[in-house]
């Protein structure tokens, strides 16, 4: 029996089966990786661990005894600690508050001692090599990647027999990300348990000893990381066989035809001087790491983000300051978080699809029911929503029949340029498919498409060519041979792009 | 030397109101040289510690970024319950003030509750109880009056060698209070829920914990100020706590305690609570005709928050544009 | 099917209108009189008030905000159509515009500060309520009343062909608010705003506007609410709206209208201020206090959030 065994999970969320009997173990000083798409149940499985989400069923088991974890603080008084991707620092608190945060010592008059606080703080920052910071510094003074920094040195300091690095490494520099892949050998030696959640499957090589993988809420495959090449780890996520399900490449871009044009377009500190054309028929993939500027970009073009610069739609300069302004361009945006920005989920199929146009469904003020339902009809065959009817509410269905509701409503705008951000998260392969198909169609119907995905592989193989972007500029653009996996990781490095030839060389 | 600007004073969110206080408090001795004494300050003391306590309960909860309509309910209650059941004999007068307190307590904890565990947002919840409990106020007292022991009146309005008021003590107390409970466990809490509910449950912080005590809080300070106003007025009232919200929720803004929550504290609502009086001591020295009070109460409400929020948002179009 | 589904999808609707039908015959079989013609009239008159006020605050409501200015709005709106002018009926020429351009233009500034300027709606009103009672306080030093001109008077207490006036000027504005809800843009925007505002932002709704509209619009029915009370009561007086800061709230809550916004209809409020005016009139017939009164309102708001908010855990 193994040190550590999560068995037979279950979670359900109205709607979701998050957990569908799902299973991980792992021994005293392993770190084992835990591989999944966004949304295959990877962060389910960890909050059920932290004692964040109470599970339907199943138990947790740690050194042959049972585990009761009913609160996060069970979780951690019971030597469970997990840096979290989305950071759990309060801002307004200083360093040293946040690094003993929920678990302060006190003294005879049940008052947090400062001094030793802020002493051990600075003894943890020597014992672990990071940079000297003032412990009485508030937090939020901090770049991320200093945050991400403490994130990791906090639950470090609660001395955990199980730690969790969910993406621990996505906003380090690349220095950094070695300190810590060394703390973590470290801590393996020391004989801790370590779970460890990346989508760079170079770390996860270099790092781990076993690879556990998710799929659909459930593990579907647990392999020493020797026996696991890379294209099997990706199959095995997306549970199909690379390839095949791409659309065959073709190119339909029109080029005398730029329907969006940028010219030093710049917002804060996160978008720098970007110039980008996009054509008629075109598919321009938009990638890089995490974070670089991409969101802020789709949002600078969608009038949701201030910006300096111009941007000219069809030859004209717009000053993009609402969503309506951009709309009224024909653009359409297909947004990053579904169920918070892209549909109303307790509201019906039909209301979410007319939502972003509502003046073609009248006659004169009033809503016309015939129109609407002629629009709602279409929509849904177009798409093959599968709904029992217009008026089933969205937060009922399954996530890939919500992001086609999401592209209903943006394509009954009837856009000439259409933004799309990340639109296969979370989203089953059947539907993907079909998502790629679509997205073809319309830029052979000459429409402009911006495409952007956290997976390389979807923009090398769906798009005609790909921009990429590192620390809020434009790294460099990948056009027809060029656009490859390889050079898409390189230019997000910041390293220069090769070509095929001069890549058969250096091998 | 950068280190020092930010921290310390200037950092702090209590800055502009203790600005504005030494402004104002400026300007009445300029207008009235000769008041600066000591039975002067007891004199201020004691028409701010209503207010005090009504504000610095209300302060605990916008802490955790919830906001407690109901302690004007609250404070009805206690009035009612103090002025109808005291007796004039010690035991009564100390046995109903703790009962007065404990009530406050536990149906502050109940607004806690009820908020936390159903998840609904606390304007609502304590807009209800509010009407609940002022309701309540009017069936212990159906109208003003009650029977208040003379002597319960001198014990709180009393001069500790003839100048220094017992309520001035009392805000000593308060302040002191706060120094230490800031620096407690539950102290600290209340900043991480109001920030960030989310990280501070991560850290496993008790986010309904923390829910409870503050409006516990709120609900005892609430039943103080309604004790305290038994004796200021020598009557119990079932509408003793209508104008304390929107004056409670003003001098703690004006205190730099911002509504969105994990921001601020009782230093600063004290000193908010003392601008507060001094205003409002300013119009009626300036000749401004009581049928305006109320128009100057709301009007201060507004701009207090007015200027809170803006300053939000212009600190947050700076940093976008920067 | 059709029919089966509409029934469902009205039946917190529906439910409403059984409870005031059930309240009413309870208590009329328990005092005889209680289901006379007149006193059925007076129902609806008293309801009629209840009801303009809550059009707005039914808007208000449904994007997730809340009204608490309405209760000085109407005192506002009726001394302007009163104290502020001569008792002369030609005066209203221009009183009643100007009064409705004001209410709309305070309920506006009321949305403008919330949608924009991020003042919790609770506060903002809160405060505008002060400010209206403490001007009125101020510019009218406390005189008495006076009284309202014939034309008001016979809005407030004339009938055409047995229906008051004020019933039929109801029944006209909840055809318009129910049009404007469910069958124009407007109320599209208004419920998805309620719903998930960020997400009507990205569909292109510019959320600011449609929020300051709707406490515009609840700013005016509060205004013309004020101006039907001058009639009904015969003349204006200080605090005349005050019961209804709350009656209105409530009427939403037990119309079925989600107190969490983005759900909602204003039949249900309809049927909400009947039931108010029933619940008070069995109050007042029982001798009960004012108290009890209060704490009815206070607990039909409290459990009825409290219902929606398990209803809407449900999706």
């Amino acid at each position: 029996m193994p040190d550590f065994e999560m068995r037979n999970i279950c979670k359900s969320f109205p709607g979701v089966k998050a957990l569908d009997n799902a299973n991980f173990n792992a021994d005293r000083g392993d770190i084992v990786a835990l591989l999944g798409e966004n949304g295959a149940g990877k962060s389910t499985l960890i909050k059920v661990l932290c004692g964040e989400h109470k599970p339907d069923s199943g138990e947790i088991f740690f050194e042959g005894k049972k585990l009761e974890i009913h609160s996060t603080r069970d979780a951690i008084q019971q030597k469970i600690c997990a840096v979290y991707q989305e950071l759990s620092l309060v801002p307004e608190l200083t360093i040293a508050e946040n690094m003993f945060l929920g678990f302060y010592e006190v003294d005879s008059l049940r008052r947090v001692n400062y001094q030793k606080l802020e002493k051990r703080t600075k003894e943890l920052f020597k014992k672990y090599e990071a940079d000297d910071l003032d412990p009485r510094m508030k937090v939020k003074e901090l770049s991320l990647a200093q945050k991400q920094v403490l994130e990791i040195l906090k639950a470090l300091n609660r001395d955990g027999d199980i730690i969790v690095f969910d993406e621990a490494t996505s906003a380090l520099s690349d220095k950094n990300a070695k300190w810590l892949m060394n703390i973590i050998r470290r801590l393996a030696k020391e004989g801790k348990v370590i779970i460890f959640i990346s989508h760079r499957l170079d770390e996860i090589r270099s790092l781990c000893s076993r690879v556990i993988v998710y799929r659909a809420g459930t593990d579907v495959a647990d392999l020493k990381i020797e026996d696991a090449d890379s294209d099997q780890l990706v199959s095995l996520m997306l549970g199909r066989e690379i390839g095949g399900y791409y659309p065959q490449k073709e190119n339909f871009v029109r080029e005398e035809e730029v329907l969006v044009s940028l010219k030093n377009v710049s917002s804060g500190h996160t978008l720098k001087n970007v110039n980008l054309n996009l054509r008629a028929g075109e598919i321009l993939g938009v990638g890089g790491l995490a974070g670089q500027g991409q969101s802020e970009l789709f949002k600078c073009l969608f009038g949701l983000l201030p910006y300096n610069g111009e941007i000219m739609v069809k030859n004209k300069e717009i000053r993009m300051n609402h969503t309506a302004t951009a709309m009224k361009q024909g653009i359409a945006l297909i947004p990053e978080e579904r169920g918070l920005q892209g549909a109303v989920l307790k509201q019906s199929v039909r209301e979410n699809i007319v939502l972003a146009s509502l003046d073609k469904i009248c006659n004169g003020l009033f809503l016309s029911k015939a129109k609407e339902g002629e629009i709602v009809g279409r929509s849904m065959k177009a798409l093959s929503i599968k709904a029992e009817s217009p008026e089933t509410l969205v937060g009922t269905l399954s996530g890939g029949n919500q992001q086609k509701v999401v592209l209903a409503k943006s394509l009954a705008m009837e856009p000439d340029i259409i933004l799309m951000y990340d639109i296969t998260r979370g989203v089953d392969v059947g539907t993907k498919k079909e998502m790629f198909n679509m997205t073809k169609q319309y830029a052979k119907e000459g429409k402009a498409i911006l495409f952007y995905s956290t997976d390389s592989e979807e923009l090398v193989n769906v798009c005609n060519s790909v921009v990429v972007m590192n620390n809020g500029m434009i790294a460099g653009r990948l056009d027809g041979e060029m656009s490859t996996r390889e050079n898409i990781i390189r230019l997000s490095v910041g390293e220069e792009a090769v070509s095929k030839e001069e890549n058969d060389e250096e091998n | 030397m950068k280190k020092i600007k930010e921290r310390g004073f200037w950092k702090s969110p209590a800055k502009v109101s203790v600005i504005l206080f030494i402004v104002v408090e400026l300007i009445t001795f300029m207008l009235q040289p000769n008041v600066l004494s000591m039975s002067w300050i007891s004199l201020k003391a004691e028409s701010a510690i209503t207010l005090m306590f009504a504000a610095i309960g209300e302060t605990f909860v916008l802490l955790i970024g919830g906001i407690d309509l109901s302690i004007a309910g609250i404070i009805s209650i206690s009035s009612s319950f103090a002025a109808v059941y005291m007796r004039d004999n010690i035991f009564s007068m100390i046995l109903i003030s703790l009962l007065t307190i404990l009530i406050g307590t536990i149906i502050g904890m109940f607004n806690g509750f009820v908020i936390q565990k159903f998840k609904v947002q606390p304007f609502i919840v304590t807009f209800a109880t509010w009407y609940i409990f002022g309701g309540i106020a009017y069936l212990v007292l159906p109208k003003d009056g009650g029977d208040v022991p003379q002597r319960f009146v001198k014990a709180l309005t009393y001069r500790i060698g003839g100048t220094f008021s017992v309520a001035l003590v009392i805000i000593i107390v308060c302040l002191l209070l706060w120094l230490w409970i800031k620096k407690t466990r539950i102290g600290i809490s209340l900043f991480a829920v109001g920030n960030n509910a989310h990280a501070a449950s991560l850290n496993g912080i008790n986010v309904m914990r923390t829910t409870l005590f503050a409006y516990a809080a709120s609900g005892m300070f609430a039943a103080l100020c309604g004790l305290y106003r038994v004796a200021v007025t020598a009557t119990g009232s079932p509408t003793a706590g209508e104008s304390f919200f929107n004056q409670a929720i003003s001098a703690a803004v004006i205190g730099g305690t911002l509504l969105t929550g994990g921001i601020g504290g009782q230093f600063g609502t004290i000193i908010g609570v003392l601008v507060f009086k001094a205003i409002t001591d300013l119009l009626v020295f300036a000749g401004a005709s009581s049928y305006w009070s109320t128009l100057f109460q709301g009007a201060l409400l507004v701009i207090a928050v007015l200027f809170s929020t803006v300053t939000e948002i212009l600190r947050e179009r700076k940093g976008l544009t920067e | 099917m059709d029919m089966k589904r509409a029934l469902k999808k009205h039946q917190s609707v529906i439910f409403c209108y059984l409870i005031a039908f059930l309240l009413f015959a309870a208590f009329s079989v328990y005092t005889p009189g209680f289901a006379s013609v007149s006193h059925i009239r007076t129902i609806f008159v008293e309801s009629a008030l209840i009801g303009v006020v809550a059009i707005g605050q039914t808007l208000v409501i449904i994007t997730g905000g809340i009204d608490l200015s309405v209760a000085w709005m109407m005192t506002l709106a009726a001394y302007m159509v009163t104290n502020m002018i001569d008792s002369k009926p030609e005066s209203l020429i221009w009183a009643i515009p100007l009064m409705m351009i004001v209410t709309f233009t305070l309920g506006a500034l009321n949305g403008f500060c919330i949608a924009y300027l991020r003042v919790p709606a609770i506060v903002m009103t809160l405060g505008m309520n002060i400010i209206l009672q403490g001007a009125l306080v101020g510019i009218t030093q406390g005189r008495p009343g006076q009284a309202a001109s014939d034309p008001l008077i016979y809005i407030g207490q004339k009938s055409l062909a047995g229906i008051p006036w004020l019933v039929i000027i109801w029944i006209l504005l909840t055809v318009i608010v129910t049009l404007m809800l469910f069958k124009m843009k407007f109320g599209r925007k208004l419920f998805s705003i309620g719903n998930n505002a960020v997400v009507a932002n990205y569909s292109g709704i510019r959320v600011g506007r449609t929020v300051v509209l709707s406490y515009a619009i609840s700013g005016l029915t509060a205004g013309l609410a004020g101006l039907l009370m001058v009639g009904k009561v015969g003349s204006y007086y200080l605090a005349m709206g005050d019961t209804y800061q709350f009656q209105s709230i409530a009427a939403v809550a037990i119309g079925g209208t989600s107190l969490l916004g983005g759900n909602g209809n204003y039949l249900g409020t309809v049927a909400g201020s009947l039931t108010i005016t029933i619940l008070l009139g069995i109050l007042v017939a029982l001798n009960l206090p004012w108290g009890v009164q209060k704490m009815a309102y206070g607990l039909i708001v409290l459990v009825s959030v409290i219902i929606s908010v398990r209803r809407s855990q449900k999706v």
